[in-house]
């Protein structure tokens, strides 16, 4: 899915749903890696909650430096 | 203390006879020989290529009566209804093992809002899409929240925007039962199934929420969020 390392806490591990990538660009804006994996990890306007390190994020121009996790919360599953 | 499946239809009708065949021989404390079977909706002929059944009957009665032979050890009950806010304290008690297996928030909101209100309980729902889905564990130990509710940072559950099956018309039942496949119910019911197995084993819920995706083959335990990172989930 590009831009994978290892986590070592240089990478940003950027996760939605079932799946999770680890940007190592540097520091980067929320809203940047929503832009940047939208496509390619199905990153939808849905995914209106994002946390970083469990913590809900209220403005997604803030900048996540390397280390952490950033989730957008993928909607739950509704059939069954 | 019982163990609770609400919705027998496409994940329900997967997680029954596992449920039943692990209450059925566990030593666990946790486990209960008491289970309580719910669904309103009946099985329709459409309904075969996913769900298991042989009489096109009412859901939680048919995989009761299903099953009760396979378990005779077992107290297997079943309630022909739909959970409602009314009576959902009537199927959900104290120390319950609760699995939610429905097509609706709606719903999810209603049993997690009931669980809410116990000291001690636990509640693992499942949910699918086409190709993907989640499962959610809710754990009330001591009054307190172990594990968040269903509705927490799940919106579309919180406010749900979907109807309850007893808002809908026939129609409306129809389309709401479309575009699933077996995979995804058979996914959902397994990671049900494999936390609850570890509930049992070991009286601890290491996960609160478990992503899957049967077109990739991955699967995800969520982080914690940091409002709940100070409770013991793991204990």
């Amino acid at each position: 899915m590009g831009d994978q390392s290892s986590g070592d806490g240089r990478s940003i591990r950027v996760s939605s749903g079932a799946e999770s990538v680890n940007y190592s660009g540097g520091p980067i804006t929320v809203s940047g890696l929503r832009r940047k994996y939208r496509e390619v990890m199905n990153i939808t306007n849905d995914h209106a909650l994002v946390f970083v390190n469990g913590r809900a994020v209220h403005d997604e121009s803030d900048v996540v430096p390397p280390g952490p996790e950033v989730e957008f919360k993928k909607q739950a599953g509704a059939k069954g | 203390m019982r163990t609770v499946i609400i919705g027998l239809g496409g994940i329900g009708t997967y997680l029954a006879e596992p449920i039943c065949r692990i209450s059925s021989s566990s030593k666990s404390p946790r486990a209960s020989r008491r289970i309580l079977m719910v669904d309103g909706d009946k099985y329709e002929e459409r309904n075969r290529e996913r769900q298991i059944f042989r009489e096109q009957a009412n859901k939680a009665q048919e995989t009761c009566v299903r099953l009760k032979d396979f378990f005779p050890n077992l107290e297997i009950e079943f309630k022909p209804t739909y959970i409602t806010a009314e009576n959902a304290f009537l199927f959900i008690k104290e120390n319950d093992s609760v699995f939610l297996g429905v097509d609706n928030h709606a719903t999810r909101k209603i049993v997690s809002d009931r669980v809410a209100t116990l000291d001690n309980a636990l509640l693992i729902s499942g949910g699918n899409e086409v190709r993907d889905g989640n499962a959610q564990v809710y754990r009330r130990e001591g009054g307190k929240d172990i594990t968040p509710p269903l509705t927490f940072a799940h919106p579309e559950i919180e406010f749900p925007t979907d109807k309850h099956p007893n808002d809908l018309h026939c129609g409306e039942l129809v389309e709401a039962g479309v575009t699933q496949v077996l995979a995804a119910n058979l996914a959902a019911a397994s990671v049900m199934v494999s936390i609850y197995t570890i509930w049992l084993q070991e009286g601890k819920t290491p996960h609160h929420e478990i992503y899957f995706d049967i077109l990739t083959g991955n699967s995800r335990s969520a982080t914690l969020p940091a409002v709940f990172s100070t409770s013991v989930k793991g204990e």
